[in-house]
């Protein structure tokens, strides 16, 4: 049964970019792109325990790191490779205060690590453009969904196999209780930094994929708002789930569109400024009262 | 014979060529606005004050007998949103709109400009102070106003020499837009071989700003340039005069707006501002304007304001060079009715606006204004804009 699913979901993904317009394709390329962010801070936050609010800052690092690669010629199967391995490096100091927190200190201590490499992403000006911002070199819009999807998948999968394995029980100890991992022999401070430079290599490839996406990055597109949205679209989707994170992305990417063409057809001659936010934020407490595990973990019951 | 069959086929196939985003009785027109979010205060005047221009030229019977249909998307400021509207609105082959009137934001329209002129699509005024926007020229993209970067320096330059200043010092955002007209001055100072008397900055969201107001009093400064918003000029200006240095200001054209002198109050008496376009007050105003106010704040229950000003100039440009390009209007038509047009100073007190094949920005001059009595009040006329 499973396996007749996937047939059809991929079938479906594969058929897309015949069938579907411009914007619909557009939309199923976000919501990979978010799959594969989303897998990144999954296996931090869902799995490791590890509250990350400087996610946005790997995403913006690999996003700059394409724009000026890809802009000097860089094939881009490197240029991606090195835009995951730039923000895995990235991932790997921002884990360095990690190694002993935990909590909400963590939680403040990594928002402000994406402070800092905002920071250094407007003041850098000779190489990311400043406040200003890169174009970036548009993609064959399908040829950047095959990719998304395919990254998307990649990561469904790897996140899949990792928690699987030795290191996956590790962070899942790590996430109950560090001080009963540390003494059945789990390099916490290791550990840790293994989780972030993974998860921050999900971002960063995704962040790569999504300044083509974009055609432009710019500094204050990489804020600790973009954060929170990542992580509203994990407990949204359902965390600890791998299907929550593809619910996850589609209502974060979805809804607002579906919002407006909810509106359009309403025939207001003037829509009331905002009317969308309203609607969007209204749904996401539905959601919440109905299924407190986020969408993949089904309705209360 | 031949040629009566011949035109009668093309008089058939007419309606089959008309260009994207227009049929025989509309013309549709995108607008990327920010309604809720960070800049949502200025997205709502810039959606009414084209909703104004369109409905009244609508009211008339249209251009040519089409509708003009404003398509309004909320993009709260996130260029993602921004251009997965671009692409709804764009349409299957890029065939869903004629022009996209008065985008705004500097991350949406950097994200999303491309895919409209790539689409063939007129993107026109938007609101975003970026060169960009209007050069390198483009036959499809017009710009409104000037960067900061050539906007402040004629009214600095006016009131220095006015007032033979000689000890200039800057309080500038920490962002693009303090950036650029720290840029500006620093040209400025250069041509009038003067250097800065003082320089400090703050980050954007800064409420506090005694440390900055008391660096600049103690470099003695005999005039200050405010690269700041509405609430930093507030908190600049009014901690200047309570600590009892009452140095002359001159705040960007993003702080002339009548929220500095509604929230300020008498203590910001005094301030200079760079005008791009007037804010419509309706204490003193000609009859047309006194009509529109009242028309604005029938329809939308909102006092209009200078963001207003801004898109009903803008709206008027489209509509005027849309007349002028014939009943069969292209993209490229209304380019060129555009480069050809030439406005007069209309009921708002606008500068008269020309383009030409190789200047695609509308507003080339500037003026300043002085907050007395509770309001702008402007002290020049308007001064050309180095090219």
């Amino acid at each position: 049964m499973r396996r007749m699913l996937a047939i059809i979901v991929l079938l479906a993904l594969a058929t897309a970019p015949a069938m579907l317009s411009p914007w619909a394709l557009s939309q199923l390329t976000f919501v990979a792109i978010y799959v594969v962010a989303g897998a990144g801070l999954m296996l931090l936050a869902g799995h490791a325990g590890l509250l990350s609010l400087c996610h946005a800052a790997f995403i913006g690092v690999g996003a700059y790191a394409e724009a000026i690669l890809h802009a000097h010629g860089w094939p881009l199967p490197l240029s991606l490779a090195g835009a995951a391995l730039l923000a895995a490096a990235t991932g790997i100091l921002a884990a360095w205060p990690a190694r002993k927190l935990s909590g909400i200190y963590l939680a403040i201590a990594t928002l402000s690590f994406g402070f800092i490499v905002q920071e250094v992403l407007m003041r850098w000006e000779s190489v990311t453009g400043g406040n200003i911002g890169l174009a970036v070199a548009p993609l064959d819009p399908q040829l950047l969904y095959g990719l998304a999807v395919a990254a998307g998948i990649g990561a469904l999968w790897l996140l899949d196999r990792l928690l699987c394995g030795r290191l996956g029980r590790a962070f899942v100890a790590l996430r109950e209780d560090a001080t009963a991992a540390n003494v059945i022999g789990v390099a916490v401070p290791r550990v840790k930094m293994t989780a972030f430079a993974l998860a921050a290599a999900f971002g960063g490839l995704a962040g790569a994929l999504y300044a083509h996406q974009l055609r432009f990055v710019s500094p204050e597109q990489f804020d600790w708002v973009m954060s929170i949205e990542l992580l509203m679209m994990l407990v949204i989707g359902g965390l600890g789930t791998r299907a929550g994170i593809v619910l996850g992305a589609a209502f974060l990417i979805a809804l607002p569109q579906g919002i407006a063409m909810l509106r359009d057809t309403l025939g207001w001659a003037t829509p009331p400024a905002g009317i969308e936010l309203f609607a969007f934020g209204f749904v996401l407490v539905l959601v919440l009262r109905w299924a407190p595990a986020g969408l993949a973990g089904g309705p209360r019951r | 014979m031949h040629q009566f069959l011949f035109a009668l086929a093309l008089a058939c196939l007419a309606p089959l060529a008309l260009a994207n985003g227009i049929t025989p009785t509309e013309i549709r027109v995108a607008s990327l606005q920010d309604l809720s979010g960070p800049i949502a205060s200025l997205g709502t005047h810039f959606r009414n004050g084209t909703q104004m221009r369109f409905d009244a030229e609508n009211a008339k019977g249209g251009v040519h007998g089409r509708q003009l249909k404003l398509l309004v998307e909320d993009t709260g400021y996130d260029p993602k949103r921004a251009v997965l509207a671009t692409e709804k609105l764009l349409g299957k082959e890029g065939t869903g709109v004629f022009a996209a009137l008065h985008n705004l934001g500097s991350p949406v329209v950097m994200a999303t400009m491309p895919r409209f002129l790539e689409a063939g699509v007129l993107h026109l005024f938007p609101g975003a102070p970026l060169a960009n926007v209007y050069e390198p020229v483009h036959p499809l993209k017009f710009g409104m106003s000037p960067s900061y970067t050539l906007s402040v320096p004629p009214a600095a330059r006016h009131l220095i020499k006015a007032n033979g200043f000689s000890r200039i010092g800057i309080l500038y955002q920490d962002d693009d837009m303090g950036r650029e007209v720290l840029r500006g001055m620093d040209g400025l100072l250069g041509e009038l071989g003067l250097k800065w008397c003082e320089r400090t900055s703050y980050k954007r969201g800064a409420t506090d700003f005694a440390a900055q107001i008391a660096r600049l009093k103690a470099a003695d400064c005999d005039f200050v340039v405010l690269a700041t918003v509405v609430r930093e000029t507030i908190g600049a200006y009014t901690e200047a005069r309570r600590t009892g240095w009452n140095v002359p200001m001159l705040v960007t054209a993003s702080g002339y707006t009548a929220q500095v002198h509604q929230l300020g109050g008498t203590a910001v008496e005094g301030l200079y501002g760079v005008v791009l376009l007037p804010h419509p007050y309706v204490d003193g105003a000609n009859r047309t304007l006194a009509d529109w106010v009242v028309q604005y704040r029938e329809k939308f229950k909102a006092e209009p304001n200078t963001w207003d000003v801004f898109a009903w100039v803008g709206a008027d440009l489209f509509v005027r060079a849309l007349h002028a390009a014939g009943p069969q209007p292209t993209p490229q038509k209304v380019a060129a009715a555009l480069e050809q047009l030439q406005t007069t100073r209309d009921f708002f007190g606008s500068p008269p606006i020309t383009f030409s094949a190789n200047d695609h920005l509308a507003l080339r001059q500037v003026r300043i204004a002085q907050i007395r009595n509770g309001r702008w009040e402007n002290v020049t006329d308007y001064l050309p804009v180095a090219r």
